[in-house]
């Protein structure tokens, strides 16, 4: 834990309040189950569809099948995470500013760069663990018990990358409450601006595709079957530096907000 | 920090929303260790200027100082100084009493004594001792107001700010939160009181300022503020009192005594004396002696009250 002093006064004690609050909170703990349940389902639905179980106890599926489970589960945390990163940060800063919370804390010997920044690392810890580690962990310990040949490197470079998607839309999401007073043009201009490039592929800016940060959930499913280009690199790099610059301009805006 | 410099100092202090100006060159003093009444209609300014003491807002112009600090250098290390209490605290509601003053305390490492004993110490002040293991989403307006007075004490402050503590409490928790002033002043701690519950602040306040349209329009100490009926009484006897004002005016140190005015079978006088202290024992015993029916004696001084009304009502109103 960070001291007092220094560039982040109190953001030891704020980080802590901020993990404690989310491990009573029960939507994170549905959310956890569910993706755990939904990543389960990969490597039993793999196993209800093999064509010839074998004799030994791990079997061997050709690489397509392998990668097939492989993308699956990578695409399920990535989009199915992203929704839920969404839904559990989108009230972060509203809420406490609506009740008070925000002013009654920042009266502290604390600075407000503390308070945003123990907000975006409590979600992004949190969202790291529940939503990618814990499910991935189930789900690659039951994949490896079902089947031989499951690769571990593309599988923890994937997993790298789906959590720095989960800190970018933290950062994102907790930064969008600063200039946003109201959860729903949150969630709104949240999942537009995360989904739409996805869903509308940048046709005339084709280089898009190597820095947009909503192309994280693809280059996790790419790098999880090994398919790797450039863009595994640029789309990593860009989203940070991106996440970075959205954090400090709300940074820049909350030091001077009334509250 | 300097003792000596006052609590709060403000000069010109002005803050504009667009078109609105919601503060308009407030200058204003509050010396240290005493408890300041801070009033004004709803709208006249007060929580603003709160806001900006506590760094919640920025000025547009003017500059204001905590013990001797300017505000915009306030940083969170020198926020320990203050204690603030908002109109309407709210607390994570899944804490417990305790936990939220545990919370405050370690944002202020630096205090002298630990936090278990501050905690112990701020519960037992305002009496929460017994509902703090409670989560505080289910306390009533009143213990959140406790709550909200323990937490602002956690950092051991020179200067407590309150916005309006006692407007939501029944006469009890507002008799409660009185004393709690009181004690905090006994223990050297300044208390900036913001309210429009004239009573209380009459009751406890040393000084008082009044806003109106965000401007200050009275300020002073409260004995400055009410003196004025200073050397004179208001007598009340029974109807009818023939020669009532000759026997008033016969008793020691009586230098004026005005017309009677009468009012549902009572007759009032005003007495202007030289000695007060002597005043109340010589204008009831000339009232006795005449066998007239005495029904009250009492300093005639100004109220609060008054003085409010007078100064935020606009002329001719």
């Amino acid at each position: 834990m960070a001291s007092n002093g220094g560039l982040i006064p109190g953001f030891g004690v704020l980080l802590g309040k901020e993990l404690a609050e989310a491990l009573r909170s029960k939507r994170l703990v549905i959310f956890a189950v569910i993706m755990t349940g939904v990543c389960l389902l990969v490597p039993a639905f793999g196993f209800a569809n093999l064509d010839h179980y074998g004799s030994g106890s791990r079997h061997t599926v050709s690489d397509d099948d392998m990668h097939t489970m492989l993308a699956t589960w990578a695409a399920l945390v990535g989009y199915l995470g992203s929704l839920m990163v969404i839904a559990s940060t989108v009230d972060a800063v509203s809420r406490e500013r609506a009740t008070g919370i925000t002013a009654w804390i920042v009266t502290k010997p604390v600075s407000r760069l503390s308070y945003l920044l123990a907000k975006a690392a409590s979600h992004t810890l949190v969202a790291c663990v529940a939503l990618v580690i814990v499910p991935s962990v189930v789900w690659y310990a039951v994949t490896a018990a079902l089947f031989a040949n499951v690769p571990f490197a593309s599988v923890y470079i994937a997993a790298a990358m789906l959590c720095l998607e989960m800190g970018f839309l933290s950062a994102f999401v907790v930064a969008l409450g600063v200039p946003l007073r109201s959860v729903t043009p949150i969630a709104i201009i949240a999942l537009a601006l995360w989904f739409m490039p996805t869903v509308l592929p940048a046709f005339s800016l084709r280089w898009m595709v190597y820095i947009l940060p909503s192309y994280l959930p693809i280059e996790a499913t790419l790098a999880s079957i090994d398919e790797t280009s450039a863009s595994t690199v640029t789309v990593p790099i860009a989203s940070a530096i991106a996440g970075a610059l959205a954090f400090a301009g709300a940074v820049i805006m909350f030091e001077r907000q009334e509250l | 920090m300097r003792v000596t410099e006052p609590a709060i100092r403000c000069e010109g202090l002005t803050k504009s929303y667009g078109a609105v100006r919601a503060l308009d060159g407030v200058d204003l003093s509050m010396p240290a260790g005493t408890i300041f009444g801070f009033l004004g209609p709803n709208g006249a300014g007060k929580t603003t200027t709160i806001k900006i003491l506590l760094g919640l807002a920025l000025p547009t112009a003017g500059r204001c100082w905590i013990s001797g600090v300017p505000v915009e250098q306030y940083r969170a290390e020198s926020r320990r100084a203050v204690g603030y209490l908002a109109q309407d605290p709210s607390y994570p509601r899944w804490m417990t009493g305790r936990e939220v003053l545990d919370f405050v305390g370690r944002l202020y490492p630096g205090a002298t004594r630990a936090v278990d004993e501050r905690t112990r110490e701020a519960l037992a002040l305002v009496d929460l001792e017994d509902a703090a293991d409670r989560a505080c989403g289910g306390y009533s307006a009143g213990m959140r107001q406790r709550l909200g007075i323990a937490q602002a004490l956690m950092g051991d402050p020179q200067l407590v700010v309150l916005d309006e503590p006692s407007s939501s409490l029944d006469p009890i928790g507002r008799r409660d939160v009185l004393t709690i002033l009181r004690s905090l002043r006994e223990r050297g701690i300044a208390v900036f009181y913001s309210t429009h519950i004239l009573d209380d602040v009459e009751r406890v306040a040393d000084h008082v300022a009044i806003m109106k349209a965000g401007r200050i329009v009275r300020a002073g100490t409260m004995r400055e503020l009410t003196s004025g009926g200073l050397g004179r009484f208001r007598v009340t006897v029974g109807a009818p009192a023939e020669g009532i004002e000759r026997a008033l005016a016969a008793a020691p140190g009586v230098r004026a005594v005005s017309a009677p005015e009468t009012h549902d079978g009572r007759l009032s006088l005003m007495v202007d004396v030289t000695d007060e202290d002597d005043a109340r024992f010589a204008l009831p015993r000339a009232v006795v002696d005449g066998k007239y029916a005495l029904i009250g004696c009492e300093p005639a001084r100004t109220r609060l009250e008054d003085i409010f009304m007078e100064s935020v009502q606009d002329r001719g109103e």
